[in-house]
């Protein structure tokens, strides 16, 4: 039977929405207060969840994408981004200057490419619910994740290992 | 236009990277996030007959006037009611009819309490507990700490018994039986032991993301943590002074004194 008490299991959905606004914020204090608002909200109107339209998580993205607007458009501006210097890779932790570039990364992405990073990776969504809650098809949004990802890759520095029409030795399959 | 990808078994190195440099919730939010979603616990609702202050006097009047034997008839209105008076946030209420045993006195009533000193202490400490109705037709049979644990007493007067604190005793009333039924105290508070404190041979390394970095090494040696390389970082005026990252990961275990390396803003 399908339980229709959202928050039976709340505590990974809290790590998955956090690490959703932390990828669309940066990780802080913007991320917690989104995160906050989100599980406010969503026991507010618990009443409205409907277990058979999808799982408790997607559902919490839906508010959370709203709740982390609302945190974006009540800070001011971009300033933050901009003034967050690249960490210099000594030979301190060099695993934690690599996580810390990969998160300026992402935040200077565009909107859309970060809120599908934030999806994927941060709240560890499929390409298929994310589809659902974007309300497209599934292999657009795979297609919109592969140029999120390459373009990551290049704000890294980095090579892409696979390009589109670029077959690597395995059989391409049509999506 | 068709576009093929090649849709790889395994994810790419960048994917995993995202996925292992997800950023996690502190405990402290996730801590408050439960709190709030816990539902309200709903209190066991026992229906009780509130008499206030009046109808307690009327009734302890009664009862004492029965008890002096002048008024048969006052014993049974009260052996009728067979009500045990409790004393809480200083109100006295009828609780509970109690068990009315056929070798009672007709001039028994049950006990009323109206005091007690001190309202809290170890095992081993003495209550004095004032009220009426403790000797004599009325006298008190037993007393039972929180945890139905009984207790061993001394009956003073009839409107003072002496009572020890056994082993065992739970926070909670402490409740006076006689034949004519039982009436409990406040909440008398058992304080538990100190217990020794032993001094952890290892270090759980907190979590000091976001601290400024002198809190942040007052909360690592607390946690029998040392503070390790500290990394000076230009990371914006958000982050000026406040620990950007720290390694190893908050809840690792370490021997005592395990450094921790932490990357600051400048």
């Amino acid at each position: 039977m399908i339980s229709r008490d959202p928050f039976r299991n709340p505590e990974p959905l809290i790590r998955r929405v956090y690490a959703y606004a932390a990828y669309r914020l940066g990780d802080g204090p913007d991320a917690e207060d989104a995160t906050q608002q989100t599980f406010e909200r969503a026991y507010r109107y618990r009443a409205n969840f409907d277990p058979t339209k999808g799982e408790p998580v997607a559902w919490l993205l839906g508010i959370a994408r709203r709740c982390c607007d609302d945190v974006r458009q009540g800070r001011p501006g971009h300033a933050e981004l901009g003034e967050f210097d690249q960490p210099d890779s000594g030979d301190l932790e060099p695993r934690t200057v690599r996580r810390l570039e990969l998160r300026h990364a992402v935040l200077a992405l565009d909107e859309r490419s970060r809120d599908l990073i934030a999806l994927r990776y941060g709240a560890d969504l499929t390409a298929r619910q994310i589809a659902e809650l974007y309300g497209e098809r599934t292999n657009a949004i795979e297609v919109a994740l592969h140029r999120a990802l390459a373009r990551l890759r290049a704000a890294l520095g980095e090579a892409s290992p696979s390009e589109p029409g670029v077959a690597t030795g395995e059989d391409p399959v049509r999506i | 236009m068709r576009v093929w990808f090649k849709r790889s078994g395994r994810s790419s190195s960048l994917e995993n990277e995202l996925t292992a440099a997800r950023p996690r919730p502190s405990e402290r939010l996730v801590h408050s996030i439960l709190a709030s979603l816990r539902p309200q616990q709903a209190g066991t609702r026992r229906a009780r007959l509130r008499l206030g202050y009046a109808g307690a006097l009327t009734a302890a009047l009664v009862g004492v006037l029965a008890a002096t034997g002048g008024f048969a008839y006052a014993a049974s209105a009260v052996q009728q009611a067979a009500h045990a008076v409790h004393i809480t946030n200083n109100k006295p209420r009828v609780v509970a009819a109690a068990a009315v045993s056929s070798a009672c006195s007709q001039y028994a009533v049950a006990p009323v309490i109206t005091g007690m000193a001190p309202t809290a202490g170890k095992v081993g400490t003495t209550v004095t507990i004032t009220g009426s109705h403790f000797s004599g037709n009325s006298a008190v049979t037993s007393v039972t700490f929180a945890g139905g644990v009984a207790a061993t007493f001394d009956i003073s007067s009839d409107t003072t018994i002496r009572t020890t604190v056994p082993a065992g005793a739970k926070t909670g009333p402490i409740t006076l039986t006689n034949c004519k039924g039982s009436a409990s105290t406040g909440t008398f508070k058992v304080i538990p032991p100190k217990k020794k404190h032993h001094k952890p041979h290892y270090c759980m390394v907190p979590n000091v993301r976001g601290d400024r970095f002198g809190n942040a090494r007052k909360t690592i040696a607390r946690h029998h943590c040392g503070v390790g390389k500290v990394k000076r970082i230009t990371a914006g005026r958000k982050h000026k002074n406040r620990v950007i990252a720290q390694s190893p990961h908050p809840g690792k275990h370490l021997r005592q004194g395990g450094k921790v390396n932490l990357i600051v803003g400048k």
